[in-house]
């Protein structure tokens, strides 16, 4: 961990000790888009760590930035603090740290449901159950459907796989005869 | 690989009949790779030294256990492994197949056969990192164990269980001598294993080829992790080779291990480390290469209910500096070290054993009362003979008796010298030691001794067959043997007939 991932961990933390019970599961998943969105634009938060640009310009790209996330009211005292201390370029860090903090102190646990053809809704759910059955967890699910899989489902967080599907077993009869990987999921 | 439809679809039908397990595996996502190394992500509960396997089929080892994130060797450097790949813990250390079908095989350091002889029917499968036996389980080092190098077994005997370093720069005979060991073990009921580390391939090749013409492949497995394979691989070899020969340890029987060599073994260790980003501490090697040596060598030992590992690490040394840190390390470890020196390699004396230097410490407890009899005083005629020679370099005038010593010395250090891959049983080498120190020599030119000796303890076999055996049988001398071996010495020197010198022709 470098020195900018401590300093915006600690802001995490002291973010998250005064509004943690206003945040919501969907508030979380806004976060997660947001964070996507500042590492597909790095130009954003190089951005933000110009000295020249006055801070109230950055401080009104970051609202429009949240207006749109839908993040305003949750992020503005944030922005107000990073502000006053000079330090707006953190925010993609700290957004981060709030979403593995948020999660870790909650339980939850966010896994890809992929399936090789389109799923009822109701299958969905009946999978988060058995997720969260198996990990004691609240569970955040993104469904995904991939051809590769050819029949069944894989469910993958970041620590947790499960998988039933020919795509795999295609694959361990590959290992075993020692050829190629058939495709990789 | 050829592969039958029906295989195929047998074992399809197989895999798809299995019902889907309930548990949720542990997996990891690669972020980073390397140099036959990778980060992975997550791995959250992962162990030290844990068997990790990859999505597209490579396999690897967690050497580095980081707050978020662990560091894997990988075992195969032919598999790719990409970003975002998906790494799943497989709850156990690496194993390697161990059992009797390894006898005459060469194998690399994951246990698979590489002499294109075929599958290898394991009967166990081991983990490569055992506990070392506890001090109740150890047994007394008593029985010897014979090289069949009369310079060895005389004044730096090995013991069946010893740790015993051979030391010396590059082509000093290190390997004969290794070699030679394990030839001489033939019908001696000792298994051996033959670890080849960072070594060129060519030079495993003539090897293998070398026990095989000598009948000596049988009784041997043979490790081989060369140059031109993963360093992980080159780390894995001794503790792969130990592990094997665990096994046959624990059947009762005696093992001899070569690990050749452990310096090469040191610098795979540093490589890794360097690429782990472990803080370098002297001759860049980490903090723990101690450690690495200490935890193999421990394993090698006699057990008091049966069974023993004698280990005989080798180690290559830069310009005679045996104060450099591994050899120091190696030589705090073992029980004891045989020393080759350059410079008598290139004055003819082969083995070049510096016996000054060298030295066993617990052999000597293993060492047949008859070869302890007839090497009584021997050392210390060398170390006075090699005095002397160099006092005699500044041309002084000698008298009689320095005259005589160093006569004697000459004799004594013509005798020790030995051809490699000839080997002497140990009635033989009691034999020419007795031929020396009884002064059967003293009328015989230095370069006719070895001649001498030789014939003499092939002529007490073939005709006096009876005291050969009783030797054999006691494995000491007592007097009666000792004043028949003296009329068997002097009746063999009115036969001896120096062989004609063939350079002269």
């Amino acid at each position: 961990m470098n020195n900018k991932d401590i300093i915006a961990r600690k802001y995490a933390k002291a973010f998250l000790n005064l509004y943690e019970d206003q945040i919501s599961l969907e508030d979380l998943d806004n976060i997660r888009k947001l964070e996507h969105f500042f590492a597909s634009h790095k130009k954003v938060i190089f951005f933000l760590s110009v000295p020249n640009i006055q801070t109230i310009t950055k401080e009104k790209l970051l609202d429009e930035l949240f207006q749109r996330f839908n993040l305003k009211t949750l992020l503005n005292p944030l922005v107000h603090l990073l502000s006053n201390s000079k330090r707006l370029f953190l925010i993609d860090n700290i957004l981060t740290h709030i979403k593995l903090i948020y999660k870790k102190r909650n339980d939850i646990t966010r896994f890809t449901i992929t399936s090789s053809h389109e799923m009822p809704p109701q299958d969905i759910k009946i999978i988060e159950k058995f997720l969260a059955c198996q990990t004691n967890k609240t569970i955040i699910s993104t469904y995904n459907i991939d051809k590769k899989l050819i029949a069944g489902i894989r469910l993958q967080s970041d620590t947790l796989l499960w998988e039933y599907s020919i795509g795999k077993q295609c694959n361990t009869l590959c290992k075993q005869f020692d050829l190629p990987c058939f495709q990789k999921s | 690989m050829k592969i039958k439809n029906t295989d195929l679809v047998s074992l399809f039908e197989q895999s798809l009949k299995d019902l889907p397990q309930e548990k949720l595996d542990e997996i990891g996502i690669v972020v980073k790779v390397g140099d036959n190394i990778c980060q992975v992500h997550g791995l959250t509960n992962a162990v030290y030294n844990e068997l990790i396997e990859f999505e597209g089929g490579n396999k690897g080892i967690v050497f580095n256990l980081d707050e978020e994130s662990v560091d894997i060797f990988l075992l195969d450097s032919n598999i790719v492994v990409a970003e975002l790949e998906t790494a799943k813990r497989t709850g156990s250390v690496l194993k390697t197949p161990v059992g009797d079908a390894f006898l005459g095989r060469v194998i690399n350091a994951l246990g698979e056969p590489i002499d294109a002889l075929g599958e290898i029917k394991p009967d166990e499968i081991r983990p490569i990192e055992a506990a070392v036996p506890s001090i109740i389980e150890r047994g007394l080092v008593n029985q010897s164990l014979e090289t069949g190098i009369i310079a060895v077994d005389s004044l730096i005997p090995i013991g069946r269980g010893q740790r015993e370093l051979i030391i010396g720069n590059r082509s000093t005979g290190k390997t004969a001598i290794a070699i030679d060991t394990i030839l001489h073990q033939k019908d001696q009921d000792v298994i051996c294993i033959y670890v080849s580390i960072g070594l060129r391939q060519t030079n495993l090749a003539r090897t293998v080829r070398l026990l095989e013409e000598n009948g000596a492949l049988n009784y041997t497995v043979v490790i081989s992790a060369d140059s031109s394979e993963a360093v992980l691989n080159q780390y894995l070899a001794p503790y792969v080779g130990c592990t094997i020969g665990e096994y046959f340890r624990d059947q009762g029987k005696d093992v001899l291990i070569i690990y050749d060599d452990l310096s090469n073994h040191a610098i795979a260790f540093r490589e890794m480390s360097l690429l782990l980003r472990r803080a370098p501490g002297r001759e860049a090697y980490p903090g723990d290469v101690f450690y690495l040596h200490s935890r193999l060598l421990e394993r090698a030992g006699k057990i008091s209910s049966g069974g023993s590992i004698t280990a005989l690490p080798i180690i290559q040394t830069q310009q005679d500096d045996i104060s450099a840190y591994i050899p120091t390390n190696l030589i705090s470890i073992t029980d004891g070290q045989i020393i080759l020196d350059t410079k008598l390699f290139n004055q003819g004396i082969r083995p070049a054993i510096n016996v000054e230097l060298s030295v066993s410490r617990v052999g000597g407890a293993a060492q047949t009362k008859a070869i302890k009899k007839m090497t009584k005083a021997l050392r210390l005629e060398l170390a006075q003979y090699h005095e002397l020679l160099d006092f005699s370099q500044f041309g002084t005038e000698l008298d009689q008796a320095s005259q005589r010593q160093l006569e004697r010395g000459a004799l004594a250090v013509q005798i020790l010298k030995q051809a490699q891959y000839t080997t002497y049983s140990f009635v033989e080498q009691c034999l020419i030691l007795f031929a020396l120190k009884e002064n059967f020599l003293e009328n015989i030119e230095v370069k006719q001794a070895s001649n001498f000796v030789t014939q003499f303890a092939n002529y007490v076999k073939s005709v006096y067959p009876q005291e050969y055996n009783t030797i054999l049988e006691t494995q000491d001398i007592d007097d009666k043997i000792m004043d028949k071996l003296r009329e068997i010495a002097t009746e063999f020197s009115k036969l001896f007939v120096p062989p004609e010198d063939t350079n002269k022709i």
